[in-house]
């Protein structure tokens, strides 16, 4: 059987205003069901007393005219079936009992004029349960009156009926409404999700559709819509910027390094000197690599940077990286496990950064791996996901740094006499984000584990 | 050779025309792009060096109006502007090829003459390339030196074919990267060294003559003239 998973339900924010609205209404129904059935019942008690009283008076009056002996006669009469069957009446004198109850029941009247008793009649099945009141005459006589209550039981029997009624009635009501009210709100933020997954995505020019109603939701989307405006121009003005600073830089380092080389051409020189000038010309270099590096991470993580994007063969490009790199295993005689699926992988990609991205987690493989040590690499695709792992047995990365590692500059260790300038996995990290995908470095134990995950129809 | 070199920047253009002269070309020079265009439509040049960034008219604009009215001179288009970006532009716009800043003079000549080559028949239709005793054939993929066969791995194979179709002629290792593995970012370029030293060790080590040479300062060279 399939397991349904409820708590993405429960969490979501259409249950949660289902769940308020049907509380609500439910308590609202009942209270005022409540209200309204207790009225009615004490309308009916009242009909009845008034039902006794008006039969009290009249035997008052009887005994007040002709005397308690006229009574008992007339009640004999009255215990034939006349008058209304669920009046009852039963006068009490010397112990002789007259009327059409059995017995005299066990109640105290204490300072009340009504009072409800159950007298269980002799060729009756259910016991009759009455409203009774009851007249003192002189000499100990009294009389009871009483109504019986079938119709107001029935009133209070169908308490039950109407709890689960209401219950109904208000998950009905409860239903419709918080169907609508969340159907509003869902059209509005799916909205503002694509919205914010599309741009989030480089898609910089996606808005979110307005419906013109002017309302707390439309005015929310246009306050973002006016957000993402800014962010886009902020981001061309950063592009702009930064080609602007690529000119305005590289131009006086080539120049520099023009001028370098024209130095150490100079006959006069002595060998020493002149090898301290090409060792600067390298220096130049690095820095203009340097700044190529930096400028390339910045633009893939704006994520907009997606004109380039074209259908790339991933495994043919992972494997012309893995066979560019061969002279160095062979030197450091490492021993490389290579696994590629049988099929081209075609994705829609920047085959430039993705190309550099795999050489920076292959060269950085093969730097930090001592010889004779093993780098494992691996390209398995789940469709869409496409996932490049480079593990190595090296000196790997301690644990407290993994994140850190992907960031810009990050080196481990100052003093460590390797190159570079600690760019190469933060711009490895960028171009996974430029392919909405991600790099994930984990301990090898020993050695370092980058897995690199990339959407393969990311635009 | 004629060559126009357009280029706003006094360092580089000096550099530039310098060596090219040096290299045995005739090179005119224009300041600004309006001179550029106006010089290029005017005379008659084999190669042009266009800088991407001009004062007046801009490089790939040059480029662009000469395509549309036919001229059809190969353009090296330089540039100080991030290197994949403006190099898919730079080809889009109709140029040839593409260099960025700074670069090695030797790196700009050896460009510079491929470029003129190609305005030479086309040599994509061959099926046979030959170097003095050293053949490969297209189709079968085969290459042979002096009745011996050579066994290769692709990518041995593809330096090959990269040096042999073009004979005779300087070709860098930015060159080679771009050719060969399409890689158009420096990575180590040492591994091209080492790459290169395979190919020669399976077709110049056992026999006499050394057919590819190593360029000093800018890659290499392959030839059956001494």
């Amino acid at each position: 059987m399939r397991k349904i998973r409820l708590r993405p339900y429960i969490r979501s924010f259409s249950f949660r205003v289902g769940l308020a609205i049907f509380v609500a209404m439910s308590a609202l129904l009942l209270g005022q069901r409540v209200l309204i059935y207790q009225q009615t019942i004490d309308t009916a008690l009242e009909d009845v007393q008034l039902i006794i009283d008006a039969h009290k008076e009249e035997m008052d009056e009887e005994v007040e005219l002709h005397g308690i002996s006229y009574l008992e006669k007339s009640l004999n009469t009255i215990s034939e079936g006349i008058r209304d069957k669920h009046l009852y009446m039963l006068l009490r004198r010397q112990s002789v009992l007259t009327g059409n109850l059995v017995e005299w029941p066990a109640i105290s009247m204490a300072g009340k004029e009504y009072a409800e008793v159950t007298i269980q009649q002799k060729d009756e099945d259910v016991p009759l349960h009455l409203l009774v009141s009851v007249s003192e005459y002189p000499q100990g006589a009294a009389l009871l009156v009483g109504y019986d209550l079938e119709r107001v039981d029935a009133m209070r029997d169908g308490f039950v009926d109407l709890i689960i009624n209401n219950f109904l009635l208000s998950f009905a009501i409860s239903l419709f409404i918080s169907t609508f009210i969340v159907w509003l709100l869902v059209r509005y933020f799916r909205g503002f999700n694509q919205a914010c997954n599309m741009v989030m995505n480089g898609n910089i020019d996606y808005r979110i559709h307005t419906y013109g109603t002017n309302d707390e939701f439309d005015k929310l989307a246009n306050n973002i819509n006016r957000m993402l405006d800014w962010i886009k121009s902020l981001l061309f003005a950063f592009k702009d910027s930064s080609n602007a600073i690529a000119h305005d830089m590289r131009t006086p380092l080539s120049r520099l390094r023009l001028e370098l080389r024209a130095l150490a051409e100079r006959p006069l020189l002595n060998e020493e000197t002149r090898l301290a000038v090409a060792e600067h010309v390298g220096k130049v270099d690095e820095l203009i690599a340097m700044f190529e590096n930096i400028l390339n991470i910045a633009k893939a993580e704006t994520r907009t940077a997606t004109e380039l994007f074209e259908r790339v063969d991933f495994r043919q490009l992972v494997k012309d990286a893995i066979d560019f790199y061969q002279p160095i295993y062979e030197d450091k005689h490492l021993q490389l496990i290579l696994k590629l699926p049988d099929q081209p992988m075609i994705l829609r990609g920047d085959k430039q950064l993705l190309g550099q991205a795999v050489v920076n987690l292959i060269d950085n493989a093969c730097k930090y791996t001592p010889e004779h040590g093993t780098i494992d690499v691996r390209l398995t695709e789940i469709y869409p996901a496409v996932t490049l792992v480079v593990a190595d047995n090296g000196a790997g990365i301690p644990k407290d740094f993994l994140e850190k590692a992907k960031e810009r500059f990050f080196r481990l260790d100052e003093s460590r006499n390797t190159s570079g300038h600690g760019l190469g996995l933060s711009l490895v990290n960028a171009v996974a984000g430029l392919h909405q995908g991600n790099l994930v470095l984990e301990d090898n134990d020993p050695g370092l584990k980058a897995t690199f995950m990339i959407q393969s129809e990311s635009r | 050779m004629r060559i126009l070199v357009v280029e706003d920047d006094e360092g580089h253009a000096q550099f530039v025309t310098q060596g090219l002269k040096q290299a045995g070309h005739n090179v005119d020079r224009a300041k600004d792009g309006m001179d550029g265009l106006f010089l290029a439509t005017e005379e008659k040049y084999e190669v042009m060096v266009v800088d991407r960034m001009l004062p007046k008219l801009d490089g790939l604009a040059i480029i662009e109006t000469l395509r549309k009215s036919g001229n059809k001179t190969p353009v090296l288009v330089l540039s100080s502007l991030s290197k994949v970006e403006e190099r898919v532009k730079g080809l889009r716009a109709g140029g040839d090829d593409y260099l960025a800043k700074p670069f090695e003079f030797e790196e700009l000549l050896a460009r510079v003459e491929a470029l003129a080559r190609r305005t030479t028949p086309e040599q994509s239709e061959r099926t046979k390339l030959v170097v003095g005793e050293l053949e490969m054939n297209l189709l079968t993929r085969e290459v042979m030196r002096e009745g011996v066969l050579i066994e290769l791995q692709p990518k041995e194979f593809q330096l090959l074919e990269f040096l042999m179709r073009r004979e005779g002629q300087v070709v860098t290792r930015t060159m080679l990267l771009e050719g060969v593995w399409d890689f158009h970012f420096s990575p180590n370029t040492n591994l091209i060294d080492a790459q290169m030293s395979k190919v020669r060790m399976k077709v110049d080590k056992p026999f006499k003559k050394a057919l590819i040479r190593t360029i000093k300062g800018a890659g290499y060279k392959i030839s059956a003239k001494d």
